[in-house]
């Protein structure tokens, strides 16, 4: 993995782990020990992130490196067909249910 | 949902319900929780290594997720504190169970005993004495100085708070599980609205709305009170202390998040945990307070 990053798609999809775990972006900046506009750059995608900060947040987010890369899965295929089976279930709602499981199994796999 | 994913493949028979309620009391003995006292199901889930996530899915009350190994249980952020502890509790007994991967959409009462598998009915009977055993409603009563055979609404408001349970959550616990109540008991206190209940119990707050009261009392010592912020608590003494504002002699409101111990009145501390409103991710994250230098 290079030192420095540029994955197109990258900075939203931070954004959207920092959100479902439930922080800032000045809570997210102070468990990475960096400067919150840092973080906002980061997913503005206006500066490039480390392999180790990607790595970092992962950890902090809870959620694989493979997934903030955007590289998709079949692992949890069955459990995402049930969900989609679920009866009134709305669409945004499955959206982020299948953000959940997606990003599941992988994170284990990744610690 | 009505269906588990993944325990046909265990091949275990299920167990009875009477065994699902006897191994949530066994569970509370092992974890260390008094059989006779609340259980701090959030607290209990993150010592088992299981991840609690409050998410922003209005359409679930929640939903667990196994690999086999690793489980994360995923609560509605948008329900009152009762009902998703509840949800935690059942979500719990399922990984308990090793029932995998579960959803759990939106039941009424009656739905959530009646037209579902035999797997839920097991996570529901070990959610309801995992937090509502029989020694800890009997205690509570007995604690706040109520006539435990004839149990008023203000009564009820009040042990499920400390249980950390709903209002008619309790109630029908007491009637169809514990029989504690009959069913001219069930309706009359059905009939009593915990808005009217909250109002009577802390007149001086105008009007809750969606806010919850919190009515510790001596016998509260040692527990956990978790608050959202506009969140309403009695019976604890001190003044404006960080997380929360005084209203009056009697009453405090959650005002800021963050984790503090306070003394009770007439003797011992609670601890309260107050998040924000219809928080939004991981537990651990949940009292988390803004940096002061944001």
């Amino acid at each position: 993995m290079p030192k420095t990053l540029d994955l197109p798609g990258i900075g939203e999809r931070l954004r959207q782990a920092r959100e479902a775990a439930g922080l800032s972006q000045a809570q997210a900046a102070k468990l990475m020990n960096l400067h919150r506009p840092t973080v906002t750059e980061i997913e503005n995608e206006t500066r490039k992130v480390s392999a180790g900060e990607l790595k970092q947040f992962g950890e902090i987010y809870h959620v694989s490196v493979e997934w903030l890369m955007g590289e998709t899965s079949s692992v949890n295929d069955k459990v995402k067909l049930a969900a989609r089976k679920l009866h009134g279930l709305k669409e945004r709602d499955l959206e982020t249910v299948m953000r959940i499981i997606d990003s599941f199994r992988r994170e284990r796999g990744a610690r | 949902m009505r269906e588990a994913l993944d325990s046909k493949m265990t091949g275990q028979p299920h167990p009875t319900l009477g065994q699902a309620a006897k191994t949530a009391l066994e569970y509370r003995v092992r974890n260390g929780v008094a059989l006779d006292g609340p259980c701090d199901v959030y607290e209990l889930i993150v010592r088992q290594g299981v991840e609690l996530r409050f998410m922003e899915v209005k359409s679930l009350e929640g939903f667990y997720l196994s690999d086999g190994t690793a489980g994360q249980i995923n609560v509605c952020a948008f329900r009152p504190a009762g009902l998703q502890r509840f949800t935690a509790a059942h979500e719990l007994g399922h990984h308990v169970f090793k029932h995998g991967s579960t959803f759990d959409p939106q039941l009424d009462y009656a739905e959530r005993f009646s037209s579902v598998t035999a797997e839920e009915r097991v996570a529901e009977l070990f959610a309801r004495y995992l937090l509502m055993p029989r020694r800890a409603v009997h205690k509570g009563l007995v604690n706040i100085g109520a006539n435990v055979k004839n149990p008023q609404p203000s009564d009820i408001y009040r042990v499920a708070a400390w249980l950390g349970v709903g209002y008619t959550t309790l109630i029908h616990q007491m009637r169809w599980s514990l029989e504690l109540l009959n069913q001219t008991q069930l309706e009359f206190l059905l009939g009593a609205k915990p808005q009217a209940i909250k109002q009577t119990l802390a007149p001086s707050i105008a009007k809750f709305g969606r806010s919850e009261l919190w009515p510790a009392h001596a016998s509260w010592n040692g527990s956990h009170i978790h608050v959202e912020i506009g969140d309403v608590i009695t019976g604890i003494s001190g003044g404006n202390e960080g997380i929360v504002t005084a209203v009056d002699r009697a009453c405090h409101q959650a005002s800021s998040i963050g984790r503090c111990v306070f003394p009770l009145v007439g003797g011992g501390h609670v601890q309260v945990s107050v998040c924000r409103k219809e928080f939004v991710g991981f537990y651990e994250y949940r009292y988390l307070p803004e940096p002061e230098d944001a």
